[in-house]
C-alpha cells in the first residue's frame, strides 16, 4: 500500500461532453459515405464475427496439449467464464455458426463449443483438460464430440479408384464419386507430457460410433456407384475403440515462424471393433521434416514426408477408418491402407510477423508399402502467406492448383498443431 | 436499375456541401473532472498474439470496409483545446516552475531498500515510494539512462503523464552498488505510482471506469502521439507504452493514464541487445515488397551491433510521416488538426527548457549534449513545418468590438515567413453559406486582424485559410462567433 497515493477527489461529475459541439460538421461526401457503409455494414460485421470467432481466442483452445503458454491464451481467470461465437466454411458445405463457452478454475480448463449449418450439419464437443506444470509438463484432457456432415465424398480405393479392381462399381451408375452423410460419435482420453524441452509424448484412447447414412439430396449414393455390400462400412454403423502412443520431437525454436530445426513424430496404435462391429487393426505412422536455413535466417526451405498405414488384423475395414491426406494440400480424395504424402515448403520473412510460402505436394496411396510408387502421382503446388506471433501462428491465406482444381486455404487463428494426434486421423 | 441510379444521384447530389459544426453557447471546459473516485478496476490482461492479429489481420480488413471520416477528436473542448484530464495535465514551461512541478515524488530519498521482483530491481525508499531502478546495458553506456531522464521530462513538458526519472547515486542512500542494475549509472524511474492496472487499451474506454467515457481511438491525447513518438524516436506505442494506474487509496481514487519505458526513447530502443524488438524470423531487413519478390535472398544481411553505440545515433533528421513498429490505431486516426495541437505544444517548450533537461542527462562529453539538443530541435522544427502545413495555424488571440485578431503560430515561431502569407477570409451561416464575398488580409508580424462585417446572422463562421507562396493551405482556421445584439461572442474554433 506504500506505493498508493492520495488522490484529490473530483466533486465534479466527469464532463460528458467537452467538446462543446451541438451540431458536428458535415464535409462534401459524408451522406456517400454514410450510404457506402450501410452496404458495407454485412461485410464488416462478418470479418469481425469471423475474425472474433476462428480467430486466436478460438483457435486456441485446440491447443490444448502441454504447452503451459496457452494458459496465458486461454485465461478467463478463475471461476470465470467466456463465451465466443464461432463461425466456419469448409469447401463444399454450407456456413456454420454457433458459439463456443470457455472456462477455468485453478489448473482446469473446459470448452464447450456448438455449431449449426443445417438440418444435417451439425456439430457439439466438449473438452475438459487438467494442466499441471510440476515436475514436469503434463496435461489430462477429456473430450466428447458429436457431429453430423451431410456431403461426405467417397471415391473407391487406390490411388486410381475408377481402374482399381478393388472397387466394385455398378453397371451403369450415373457416378464414380459417391457421397454419403456420417453422425459421428466420439469420446477421447488423453495424457501428455514433455520430458524434454523438444520432446512431447501423448498416450490417448477414443471410442468413436459412426452413423453412415445416404446423403439427405439423394443421388449418388454409396449404394447407387457401388455394389452393395462391396464398401465395408456403408449404410451402417462402425463402433471402434482406438488407443495409441505417439511421440513428437521438434527442435524448432518457434512453430510460429520460419525457423530452422528438425522435426519428428512418429505414432501406433491399435483399434478394434465393437458391438456389431468386427474389424480389429494396427495404425502405425509418422512424419519427419526437416527446416533449413537457406541463406538468411528468415528463409527456411522445409521438405516432409508423412507416412500413414494401417494394416488389418481382423474383418473387414471400414472405409472411414482407412488413412486419409489432410497433408495434401490439394483435394483429399484418396483413401487406402498405406498413404504417402511429401511436400517440399519454402517460407521466407518478407516483414516482421510475416513471411510468404511456395508449396509443393505430391500424394499417393497404395494398398501396402511394398506397392508405393511413382505411378499416377497426385500433385499441387501454391503460394500463400502467414501471420504469426512471437509464439503462435495467427493466420494463413494460401492457394494451391492441381489437376483436380484450385482450392483456396484461409484461416484465421492457431492451427491445432499441437491437438493430439486423433485429431488428424 | 433506374430507381437505383437515381438515388444514387440524390445521395450523390445531397453529399457536395459544406456545413460547419455549430457549438454551443457555452464557456469551453476547462477540466474534463474525470478524477471522480471509483473503485479498483480489473487489470487488463495483454495477449500478445491477440494483439497482432487484431492489429495486423482484423483492424485493416475492418477499417478498409469503413467508409465514415475520422470523427474530429472528442476529447477536445470548444478552442480546439486538450482540457485537463486523468491523460493530460499541462504545467509551466518556465524551466524553474516546471522542475517544480515534475518533482511530483521527487527522487528516492533517506535509506533504501532494494529487491529484485518481476525481473526489475525495485527501490524503495525511507518515505516507501517504490522507485524501479534502470541502468545502461555494458556496451551501450549513457543510452538508455540518459534516455529515460530526458524523454521523462519532455513527455511531461508536453503535458502527458509519465513517471518521474531521477538519477540515483547508490551511496548517498545507504544501498551497495552490487545491489542494483549492473551499471555504472542508475536512474530511478517512479513506478508504480499506484495499483498498475495493465496496458492502456488503444481502442475502446474501460467498462469498469465510470470516468472513461471517450473511446481511446478518438482521444486527440492518443492521436498525437504519434507525433510525439516522431520527435523523440520512440519507435513503439501500445502495450508496451501506455499503461493504466490506479491512483489513490481503494474506492477513493481514480484511474491515471502514463506513458511508460520512455528508456527507448531518442532511438535507444533501436540501438541495443537489451531492448531490440525482432521477429520470431530475427530481424527482417529490407521492404516487404523486395522481399517478396526475390524471395527474401536478396535480403539485406541482419545488422549486427550498429557501429555508433552512444546516442549520437539519435539523428536530426526526420521524416515527417514516422513510421512506428507496430501499427497504432489512435495514430492511424491522426487528423490534421491532432498533429497540429501536438506540433504547438512543441514549439512552446522554450529551448533554455531543453538545454536544460538534456544537461541532466549528465553525459560525459560535451558534444554528445550539444548533439542531442541540436537533434531535439531540428526534429521539432521539421515536424513542427510539417503539421503547421497541414492546417491554417491561427489561434484566437482576442475578439475586440467587432475586430478578431488571431495569430499565425507558423509566423510567431519563425517557420514561416510573413512576406510569404496572406489570408483568405470568408464568413459562413452556420448552415454553410457565404454570407459575403471573400477578401484577403495580410498579417502584421504574426498577427491578423479581421473586421467582422454587420451580417444579419445571430452564428457567423469565420473561415481563414492561410495561403503561403500561393499556395492554400489545405484545411481553414475557423472561428465561431455568436452574436448577442450588437456584440460578439466567440464561442468555438476548428482548425
Amino acid at each position: 500500500m506504500g506505493a498508493l497515493l492520495v488522490a484529490p477527489h473530483a466533486a465534479a461529475e466527469p464532463a460528458t461532453d467537452v467538446t462543446g459541439v451541438a451540431r458536428e460538421a458535415s464535409e462534401p461526401g459524408d451522406p456517400a459515405r454514410r450510404f457506402a457503409n450501410v452496404l458495407l455494414f454485412v461485410p464488416r460485421a462478418t470479418t469481425e464475427i469471423v475474425f472474433i470467432t476462428t480467430g486466436t481466442a478460438a483457435g486456441l483452445i485446440e491447443e490444448e496439449q502441454v504447452v503451459p503458454r496457452i494458459d496465458d491464451m486461454l485465461n478467463p481467470g478463475e471461476g470465470e467464464v467466456r463465451i465466443f461465437p464461432t463461425a466456419f466454411m469448409e469447401t463444399g458445405s454450407s456456413l456454420n455458426v454457433g458459439a463456443r463457452v470457455i472456462g477455468r478454475a485453478d489448473t482446469v480448463a473446459t470448452t464447450a463449443r456448438i455449431g449449426y449449418g443445417g438440418e444435417h450439419d451439425q456439430v457439439a464437443e466438449s473438452r475438459l483438460r487438467f494442466a499441471f506444470r510440476t515436475p514436469v509438463p503434463l496435461a489430462l484432457s477429456l473430450e466428447a464430440l458429436h457431429d453430423e456432415r451431410s456431403s461426405n465424398g467417397y471415391l473407391g480405393l487406390g490411388q486410381e479408384p475408377e481402374t482399381d479392381a478393388r472397387n466394385r462399381f455398378r453397371p451403369g451408375a450415373p457416378s464414380r464419386a459417391a457421397s454419403y452423410r456420417e453422425l459421428r460419435e466420439r469420446f477421447i482420453t488423453g495424457a501428455g507430457f514433455r520430458p524434454a524441452a523438444d520432446t512431447e509424448l501423448f498416450v490417448s484412447s477414443s471410442l468413436t460410433r459412426r452413423h453412415l447414412f445416404d446423403p439427405p439430396s439423394g443421388g449418388d449414393t454409396l449404394s447407387e456407384v457401388f455394389e452393395p455390400g462391396s464398401v465395408p462400412g456403408a449404410n451402417g454403423t462402425v463402433r471402434t475403440v482406438y488407443s495409441e502412443l505417439a511421440l513428437r520431437v521438434d527442435t524448432r525454436a518457434t512453430r510460429a515462424g520460419p525457423a530452422p530445426g528438425f522435426l519428428f513424430e512418429s505414432y501406433a496404435g491399435r483399434g478394434a471393433g465393437i458391438g456389431a462391429s468386427s474389424h480389429d487393426f494396427v495404425r502405425v505412422g509418422g512424419r519427419v521434416a526437416g527446416f533449413f536455413q537457406l541463406f538468411h535466417p528468415g528463409n527456411v526451405l522445409s521438405p516432409k514426408l508423412v507416412l500413414d498405414g494401417l494394416a488389418p488384423t481382423d474383418g473387414p475395414i471400414p472405409f472411414v477408418e482407412l488413412p486419409r491426406q489432410p497433408d495434401f494440400r490439394g483435394f483429399d480424395t484418396r483413401r487406402d491402407y498405406v498413404s504417402a504424402v511429401a511436400s517440399l515448403d519454402y517460407r521466407w520473412a518478407i516483414a516482421r510477423h510475416l513471411a510468404a510460402r511456395a508449396f509443393a505436394d505430391v500424394a499417393t496411396v497404395a494398398p501396402r508399402v511394398r506397392a508405393l510408387g511413382f505411378d499416377a502421382l497426385r500433385y499441387d503446388a501454391g503460394f500463400g502467406f502467414d501471420v504469426y506471433s512471437r509464439s503462435a501462428p495467427l493466420g494463413s491465406i494460401a492457394v494451391s492448383g492441381s489437376p483436380d482444381g484450385e482450392k483456396l486455404i484461409l484461416y484465421f487463428g492457431v492451427s491445432s498443431s499441437f491437438g493430439d494426434r486423433q485429431h488428424r486421423s | 436499375m433506374r430507381t437505383w441510379a437515381q438515388w444514387m444521384f440524390v445521395v450523390a447530389a445531397v453529399g457536395c456541401s459544406y456545413r460547419p459544426a455549430r457549438f454551443h453557447d457555452r464557456p469551453p471546459i476547462r477540466d474534463a473532472h474525470d478524477d471522480r473516485p471509483i473503485a479498483i478496476p480489473r487489470k487488463s490482461a495483454f495477449v500478445e498474439a491477440f494483439y497482432l492479429s487484431d492489429v495486423f489481420l482484423r483492424r485493416p480488413v475492418v477499417d478498409a470496409l469503413d467508409a465514415e471520416r475520422f470523427p474530429h477528436a472528442l476529447d477536445v473542448n470548444a478552442l480546439d483545446e486538450v482540457p485537463r484530464s486523468s491523460w493530460f495535465s499541462p504545467v509551466a514551461l518556465e524551466v524553474g516552475a516546471f522542475e517544480k512541478q515534475y518533482a511530483a515524488d521527487g527522487p528516492p530519498r533517506g535509506r533504501a531498500q532494494i529487491e529484485a521482483r518481476g525481473g526489475h530491481f525495485v527501490l524503495t525508499d525511507a518515505r516507501g515510494k517504490v522507485y524501479r531502478l534502470i541502468g545502461d546495458h555494458p556496451t551501450l553506456p549513457q543510452v538508455d539512462t540518459s534516455a529515460a531522464l530526458i524523454a521523462s521530462r519532455l513527455v511531461r513538458a508536453l503535458g502527458y503523464l509519465t513517471p518521474e526519472t531521477w538519477w540515483v547515486e547508490p551511496s548517498a542512500l545507504g544501498v551497495p552498488r552490487t545491489a542494483g542494475p549492473a551499471s555504472e549509472r542508475w536512474v530511478a524511474v517512479r513506478w508504480p505510482v499506484g495499483v498498475p492496472l495493465g496496458a492502456t487499451d488503444m481502442t475502446y474506454q474501460r467498462d469498469d471506469d465510470p470516468n472513461d467515457r471517450i473511446p481511446h481511438r478518438d482521444r486527440r491525447t492518443l492521436r498525437a502521439l504519434g507525433v510525439l513518438a516522431a520527435w523523440l524516436d520512440l519507435r513503439e506505442l501500445g502495450p508496451s507504452r501506455l499503461v493504466d494506474a490506479y491512483v489513490g487509496l481503494p474506492g477513493r481514487g481514480h484511474v491515471r493514464h502514463f506513458v511508460v519505458g520512455l528508456h527507448d526513447a531518442l532511438g535507444a530502443g533501436a540501438l541495443g541487445p537489451t531492448t531490440a524488438s525482432r521477429s520470431v524470423a530475427g530481424p527482417v531487413e529490407g521492404d516487404a515488397l523486395s522481399n517478396l519478390l526475390s524471395l527474401g535472398l536478396a535480403r539485406p544481411p541482419a545488422r549486427g551491433a550498429r557501429p555508433e553505440r552512444s546516442l549520437r545515433a539519435f539523428r536530426a533528421q526526420v521524416d515527417a510521416r514516422y513510421e512506428l513498429g507496430h501499427p497504432y490505431e489512435p495514430v492511424d486516426r491522426l487528423l490534421p488538426s491532432d498533429g497540429y495541437w501536438l506540433a504547438k505544444r512543441m514549439v512552446q517548450i522554450p529551448a533554455s527548457l531543453i538545454q536544460r533537461v538534456v544537461r541532466e542527462a549528465r553525459f560525459s562529453e560535451a558534444s554528445l549534449e550539444r548533439h542531442v539538443v541540436r537533434a531535439l530541435e531540428a526534429r521539432r522544427r521539421t515536424l513542427a513545418s510539417y503539421w503547421f502545413s497541414r492546417v491554417t495555424p491561427c489561434e484566437v488571440e482576442a475578439l475586440s468590438g467587432r475586430t478578431l485578431i488571431v495569430v499565425d503560430q507558423a509566423l510567431a515561431a519563425g517557420l514561416e515567413g510573413a512576406g510569404d502569407t496572406r489570408y483568405v477570409v470568408s464568413f459562413l451561416g452556420d448552415d454553410g453559406n457565404e454570407l459575403t464575398p471573400p477578401r484577403t488580409v495580410l498579417p502584421a508580424l504574426a498577427e491578423v486582424e479581421i473586421p467582422i462585417p454587420e451580417l444579419e446572422r445571430d452564428y457567423v463562421v469565420v473561415r481563414v485559410t492561410a495561403i503561403r507562396r500561393g499556395t492554400p493551405a489545405p484545411r481553414a482556421m475557423e472561428a465561431h462567433l455568436k452574436s448577442e445584439g450588437s456584440n460578439l461572442k466567440w464561442v468555438g474554433v476548428r482548425h
